[in-house]
């Protein structure tokens, strides 16, 4: 039978395995809320990504000035893998993440100082998880456009900056061409209460999209339509995702779209296309073929001010992936067409859908991940029209994914 | 052509082998038992000076035929047992029998002695790097194979939830594709996509295998990092395992195991089954939900409402034994079912509400064995079947649900961008062939054939009714391995050769140009390894292996899927250097009992398969041999037992991984990757396992037994990303984990009927194998078992 002793010696041993461990693990929650104030942030960010899949990671880092010392991710920086990602909206001193990537159906306002990408404000958004585009009408009123999973519209939805109260309203659009699958938007700009939507008609890859560089104009606020313009002389107008730019308003009020076809079947060149102030109209008399221009095709557009943009083309044959140390960038004048001339003292970039220039004043800074070279963000002064080295982003970085003006 | 060359050899061996084996001589046959005259299974018999000899069987009887007349002095051997030399003379044309009783090597001898060598002994001091558990010690929890296996020494099971939730199996820190999962030698995916090692109770098997980094031909795979093979009960006698269990979060489980042999007929069933269910609907601690009083996200517990799983398998099979023409010929069949809801993504920041997986499989299967076809010590094994398996993901919601159970308007669908109902269909043929051949008791062959073929139709309803380009994938896998066993078994050693053709077709592909084509392509590898075992004492053995090893490519990784991945012919296989080392030592002192062993390997991986973005400007992606991983690490495990009352063991596992990719993809010079050198991430690199039972038979009435068990699971935080990036505070982490398990077990009639009690995760820790994934609290669960043997 169970004696005493063995029934005592069985209720000691339970009660010590039960006591046995406490829980006092530290467990992860991103919930590092900082105050809305965007005197804090830093002055420039620099988006890192590492490492090859699937153990990829991005980083953000922040940086009070890009014209001269060096950094490096070594126990520096902040690591936003589950938490944001390159997709994201720079605006005077905060970030802004609808989360079209991770599709948490969350609108994020965040903070970046001290290595801490804070929030500072979070709301529910599931309006759209497929934008490309966005424009601010002025410094609170932040516009996003995109296209729904089946690529049947067109979204868009107006945030108010302050609050993160959102506007979602459906965009009106010519119907899909017979033979076409879908309608994607591109980039979107906004100039003299309009919004210009750079959209495609898509069709089944590999076939090509739509050969006709579209510009689909509302008015703002009211998002009412006004126009729908195209052209047949490229195609893929803008750009396909938010983290690059191929729109630009000079100072004139007059919008430059670039057009850059993509698909293995496209023959059209990349071109830069004007929309005169106030007009709704393509500029009849303005086509500027960067194909021809630069020997290869332009893949970004950066207005820096002065009637001039950079453009990022490539300078080398693509092999068709985006591994490459292809892509050159050039100074052009916009209102004349012309190329002004190209960096070549800059080493070739890799990586095509990133967001590499970002403008300070008179300066221009262009982050370039080369292949053998040192790692430099560039300086180009619009003045002098000279380009130096400034910060040296140390490490060899697989991807150098953004360089943000935040304040 | 390669192939054909090794066919030649592989023949030309056999009949050099078998030829030699064709001289008339006489029989010699016998049973070896033990002092209390039960039979020893795989005792060695030899003919002293010959190359003649036998292993005794289950029933501790051997046969050595060709015999050629003569005096001999016949020698028994077996481990733990003192050494039995007795002389005999042959005469030609004669049947001899002689038996022996073997003697527990004296304690007062040598102080020592070792336990006879079960199967699991077997396997685990043969040469090879393998874990061999048997089941039955946790027979009576509610333990399924993945929990069974996540306890042992380098193996690390990654699960995302609840019962039948997807999970990563990782082997010395190599996992996904790289580790193959097989029942009795065959591949799981032959009983269907619904047999999987995290619904299978641990009842059905009787041991499990791990083999790491190093496979004998008799599992015929392309296994890059290890296998796990799950060995059910052959024995021929008729038994019964029947058990129930319920417990938290409505969770039941059921299994039953079992054979019955016709008096008259002799004909012998087979059934073996089990069902599955659980609401899994386990709290969530501190969830981000959105209050819109406050209009701010806030933390909640809430629980868990979209997580329902279910599955039920059952396989049967009938056929005879020990006939002149086949020791065992069955026929059999198989139903599987399954269906689960799917409540998150890869992180619990992604919600689902609404999508679910279901699927079903049906198999047939052939199993025919014959030993000592044409000649003595040739023995046939042939396994075949075919398998229809189909499966389902619907994701028609346009909505996005919160963890509160809420949900708003989405502009896509929960887990795809367009709505779908996605059918998956594999049928699948599968044949094993392995022939094996005993020369002596020192040599022995064994050549193994497998063919693996299967068919992969996708396609989704809303849009297509059928796969406009279904991929096909055939594997002929041919293994020869040579052992030896010399020095009185002391030195034991296994060379082989792996033969991995590969055939893919696919009657329509997208090449990068756009362009349609019909796709086909035969590739061939070869692989290669040893493993070699020496027992420096009774107690104390040492052994090594190596292997060449593959994972092949797969259809759609060669031609894409015609969608949005192309192709990439100039695809390879996954390949890796995979070394093993290690020791075992047995002790057996009175009552007393202690095992350890301990292990190093080292795995150099190269050409991993993975997606990447083919034109960076459209979403289209190509399958590239990207990254290379090594890995290095230790491992050790005691076990202690004092009789049948008290038995403990841990165990620790350490292993770095580290990225061995100098350029990144598409440059072979340049600046190499800030992550090259670097530790993998987000891999446990650091766990341990404790377990301690105590037991006491006769309590209350004769032959019962209570038992306690405790068991208790570390692992150690790891990094989500690269170790050396970003500042510390920002850096994510799997934190540590203590998890422990209790459970209490009361028997009667010799373990005929049990009950058990069990509670997981006593300590209501916050479980995590993933980052942001949370595993179920504290949960208690009850079992009753009726056992019959």
């Amino acid at each position: 039978m169970f004696s005493f002793s063995k029934k005592l010696l069985y209720t000691a041993l339970s009660v010590a395995m039960i006591g046995g461990i406490s829980s006092c693990t530290r467990y992860y929650e991103n919930d590092l809320i900082v105050s809305n104030d965007g005197e804090q942030s830093d002055k420039y960010a620099i988006w890192l990504q590492l490492g090859s899949w699937p153990n990829t990671a991005q980083y953000v880092l922040g940086a009070s000035s890009l014209s001269s010392g060096a950094v490096n991710l070594k126990g520096n920086g902040a690591e936003v893998t589950s938490k944001a990602d390159y997709g994201i909206i720079p605006h005077k001193g905060f970030y802004y993440y609808p989360s079209t990537s991770a599709t948490t159906g969350r609108f994020t306002k965040f903070q970046l100082s001290n290595n801490n990408l804070g929030i500072v404000k979070e709301v529910p958004f599931t309006y759209q998880s497929g934008i490309s585009g966005y424009a601010f009408a002025n410094d609170t009123t932040l516009i996003m456009v995109g296209t729904n999973g089946a690529n049947s519209k067109v979204l868009c939805s107006v945030v108010n900056t302050n609050t993160l109260e959102i506007r979602n309203q459906e965009l009106p659009v010519n119907p899909i061409p017979v033979g076409f699958t879908g309608v994607k938007t591109r980039n979107a700009t906004y100039a003299n209460g309009r919004l210009y939507v750079t959209i495609a008609y898509t069709a089944t890859w590999p076939a090509p999209e739509y050969p006709a560089a579209i510009t689909a104009i509302y008015d703002f606020p009211s998002l009412t339509p006004v126009k729908q313009l195209e052209d047949n002389r490229s195609a893929s107008m803008g750009q396909s995702n938010m983290w690059m730019q191929g729109t630009h308003v000079d100072e004139k009020g007059d919008i430059y779209e670039l057009a850059q076809p993509v698909g293995a079947s496209v023959t059209l060149p990349s071109a830069i296309y004007r929309i005169r102030n106030g007009a709704a109209e393509y500029d009849a008399s303005y086509f500027f073929n960067l194909n021809t221009t630069l020997g290869g095709a332009a893949v970004a557009l950066y207005g820096i001010g002065y009637g001039k943009a950079i453009v990022k083309y490539k300078a080398l044959p693509d092999d068709g992936t985006d591994a490459g140390h292809i892509f050159g960038y050039a100074v052009i004048d916009l209102p004349s067409a012309r190329l002004l001339r190209k960096l070549n003292e800059l080493p070739l970039d890799k990586g095509e859908m990133l967001e590499t220039v970002t403008r300070d004043g008179n300066t221009v800074y262009i982050m370039v991940n080369a292949e053998s070279e040192k790692d430099y963000v560039w300086m180009y002064d619009i003045a002098t029209d000279q380009a130096t080295p400034g910060l040296e982003v140390v490490g060899g970085y697989d991807y150098m994914l953004r360089v943000d003006k935040l304040k | 052509m390669k192939f054909n060359y090794f066919v030649l050899l592989v023949i030309t061996t056999l009949v050099a082998i078998t030829t030699k084996a064709q001289q008339p001589t006489a029989v010699l046959s016998g049973q070896v038992t033990s002092a209390a005259g039960h039979p020893l299974a795989d005792a060695a018999v030899a003919l002293k000076g010959t190359n003649n000899g036998a292993y005794t069987n289950a029933t501790g009887k051997f046969i050595i035929e060709k015999v050629k007349p003569g005096k001999y002095t016949l020698v028994v051997t077996m481990m733990g047992y003192t050494k039995q030399e007795r002389s005999v003379t042959i005469a030609a044309g004669t049947k001899a029998t002689e038996n022996f009783q073997m003697v527990e090597e004296s304690v007062t001898k040598e102080g020592v002695t070792v336990i006879s060598k079960s199967q699991n002994r077997q396997v685990k001091e043969s040469g090879f790097a393998v874990n061999a558990i048997e089941t039955r010690l946790l027979a009576n929890t509610t333990t399924d194979m993945n929990q069974l296996l996540n306890r042992t020494t380098g193996v690390k099971v990654r699960e995302q939830g609840g019962m039948g939730s997807d999970f990563n199996f990782s082997i010395n820190g190599l996992s996904g594709k790289a580790v193959r999962f097989f029942i009795d030698g065959v591949p799981m995916e032959v009983m269907g996509s619904a047999m999987s090692l995290n619904n299978i109770p641990v009842n059905l098997a009787e041991r499990v295998e791990v083999y790491k980094g190093v496979l004998p031909v008799t599992l015929g795979a392309d296994a890059l990092g290890g296998a796990v093979n799950l060995v059910t009960n052959q024995q021929i006698k008729n038994y019964l395992d029947a058990s129930y269990s319920v417990g938290s979060f409505n969770s039941h489980r059921g299994a039953i195991t079992g054979q019955i042999t016709g008096k008259k007929t002799g004909i012998i069933a087979r059934v073996s089954g089990f069902v599955n269910y659980s609401d899994n609907d386990y709290t969530m601690k501190r969830m981000k939900v959105y209050d819109s009083t406050e209009k701010t996200y806030v933390r909640r517990d809430v629980r868990r409402f979209h997580d329902q799983y279910r599955s039920a398998m059952v396989q049967a099979e009938a056929g005879i034994a020990n006939k002149k023409w086949a020791d065992v010929l069955f026929i059999g069949a198989g139903l599987s079912n399954t269906g689960r809801d799917i409540q998150s993504g890869t992180d619990q920041e992604r919600v689902y509400g609404a999508a679910v997986q279901s699927g079903s499989a049906w198999n047939t299967t052939l199993r025919y064995k014959k030993n000592n076809l044409f000649t003595e010590g040739l023995d046939l094994n042939v396994f075949a079947s075919h398998t229809a398996d189909k499966s389902k993901i619907t994701d028609t919601t346009e909505v996005q649900y919160s963890w509160d159970g809420s949900y708003r308007p989405y502009d896509q669908a929960e887990l795809n961008q367009i709505k779908s109902i996605n059918h998956i269909s594999r049928p699948r043929n599968y044949a094993r062939v392995n022939l094996s051949y005993k020369l002596s008791a020192a040599h022995s062959f064994n050549l193994n054939y497998t063919f693996d073929q299967v068919t992969n139709n996708t396609y989704n309803e809303l849009l297509a009714d059928k796969d406009d380009n279904p991929a096909k994938l055939g594997k002929n896998l041919v293994g020869l391995a040579y052992r030896q066993d010399l020095v009185d078994g002391r030195l034991q050693n296994t060379f082989f050769g792996k033969y991995y053709g590969l055939n893919l077709r696919q009657p329509r592909s997208v090449a990068g140009s756009g362009e349609i084509t019909s796709a086909a392509d035969n590739q061939h590898y070869f692989g290669y390894g040893v493993a070699t075992r020496y027992m420096v004492l009774p107690a104390l053995g040492v052994k090594a292996s190596y292997e060449k090893a593959y994972r092949l490519q797969e259809v759609g990784e060669m031609f894409g899927n015609g969608i949005d991945q192309t192709g990439n012919p100039d695809l390879r296989p996954e390949n890796s250097n995979n070394f093993n080392l290690g020791a075992f030592y047995n002790l057996k002192v009175g009552q007393h009992r202690i095992y350890g062993e301990a292990g190093a390997f080292y795995r150099d991986a190269v050409d991993f398969i993975y997606a990447r973005a083919y034109q960076s400007n459209s979403k289209v992606s190509r399958f590239e041999n990207t990254s290379k991983v090594q890995v290095k690490g230790f491992e050790a495990e005691v076990q202690y037992e004092y009789g049948d009352i008290f038995r403990a063991s841990a165990n620790a596992s350490y292993q770095s991984a580290i990225n061995n990719t100098k350029y990144a993809s598409g440059s072979k010079t340049g600046t190499p990757e800030a992550t090259y050198k670097n530790k993998i991430p987000n891999q446990p690199w650091f766990f341990g396992n404790a377990a301690a039972s105590i037991g006491q038979n006769n309590l209350f009435t004769k032959k019962d037994r209570l038992q306690l068990g405790w068991d208790f699971q570390y692992v150690h935080w790891f990094f989500l990303t690269w170790e050396e990036f970003a500042a510390a505070s920002t850096k994510s982490k799997v934190p540590t984990q203590y998890i422990q398990h209790l459970a209490v077990t009361y028997s009667l009639q010799d373990g005929r009927y049990n009950i058990s009690a069990e509670c997981r995760n006593f300590t209501d820790q916050r479980v995590y194998d993933n980052f942001s994934l949370q595993k179920p609290g504290r949960a208690f669960y009850v079992k009753l078992r009726y056992f019959i043997h």
